[in-house]
């Protein structure tokens, strides 16, 4: 389980929206996150 | 044209109309529901032949005029003005803005996202572009065709996909299931409305936090409609 915060960024003239997760620092879903940007989409 | 669903439509938009729906009085003796044909012809400034002759799947197709003034006689909404211009084959132009073109500005700013997961969506819910660690953590969305590039589709559709962003954790009970239960694939079910268990799965239910109970599953998995619990393996 990994815990993220979702921000959503409208952009009204694309109707398009940027979806940004983050985890809080310092918690343990942070860690795993940055992990994850280590190890990248590679299957274990 | 497809004259059948046309007068359908027509008549079944009629019947839930009632008089003082569009300002008339009901007066007596009226033997159905709704409004007459000629009231519908009145209200929408064309003649009571013309309209009966479009219920009555007669005659040319009615012009984009003719369809607007009984959209607007009949007080229908924009999606069914839509829906009863498409019926006659009329092209519908598209109310919701959408392109798949992620200009170059926005493109800056994802490049500057290079160690966060992130992606840009449009309108109808399809990922057209993913930072390289929002593909580690949700997968590629990018690769999907049809339909199911919307990840609402793939959400109703396809059960991993439901799986990984399964219901908001204030609404969802997490749910142990035994190996053999049949709804094991269900990490989460709703809690809201009626539940019916299955037999295999009652009294296992907890209404503790998600954590450690979801099924182990080997992508990590995003929640859907505030995308913010993941659980993975």
């Amino acid at each position: 389980m990994i815990e993220v915060y979702g921000q959503t960024l409208l952009d009204p003239d694309q109707s398009q929206a940027l979806l940004i997760f983050t985890a809080s620092p310092g918690t343990e879903s942070y860690e795993k996150m940055q992990l994850l940007s280590v190890i990248g989409a590679q299957r274990l | 044209m497809d004259r059948r669903q046309l007068a359908d439509f027509l008549r079944a938009r009629r019947a839930a109309l009632r008089p003082e729906d569009v300002g008339l009085t009901a007066g007596p003796r009226r033997r159905t529901p709704g409004l007459r044909r000629e009231e519908v012809a009145a209200l929408s400034g064309i003649s009571a032949d013309d309209y009966s002759r479009i219920e009555q799947q007669r005659g040319h197709t009615p012009s984009e005029q003719v369809l607007a003034s009984i959209a607007r006689g009949m007080h229908l909404t924009l999606d069914e003005r839509d829906h009863l211009l498409r019926l006659a084959g009329h092209a519908v132009r598209g109310r919701v803005e959408r392109s798949d073109h992620v200009n170059s500005g926005l493109m800056r700013v994802l490049d500057r996202l290079h160690d966060t997961p992130a992606q840009v969506v449009n309108t109808l819910g399809e990922t057209l572009i993913q930072t390289r660690l929002a593909v580690a953590l949700l997968g590629d969305e990018t690769s999907f065709s049809g339909p199911s590039r919307s990840r609402v589709y793939r959400w109703f559709t396809d059960p991993d996909a439901r799986r990984a962003t399964p219901p908001r954790a204030t609404n969802i009970i997490p749910v142990r299931s035994s190996p053999d239960c049949p709804t094991r694939s269900l990490s989460t079910v709703p809690v809201r409305g009626r539940v019916r268990w299955p037999r295999c799965c009652r009294g296992r239910a907890q209404s503790s936090e998600p954590s450690g109970t979801t099924t182990p599953s080997p992508v990590p998995t995003v929640s859907p409609s505030a995308f913010c619990t993941l659980s993975s393996a």
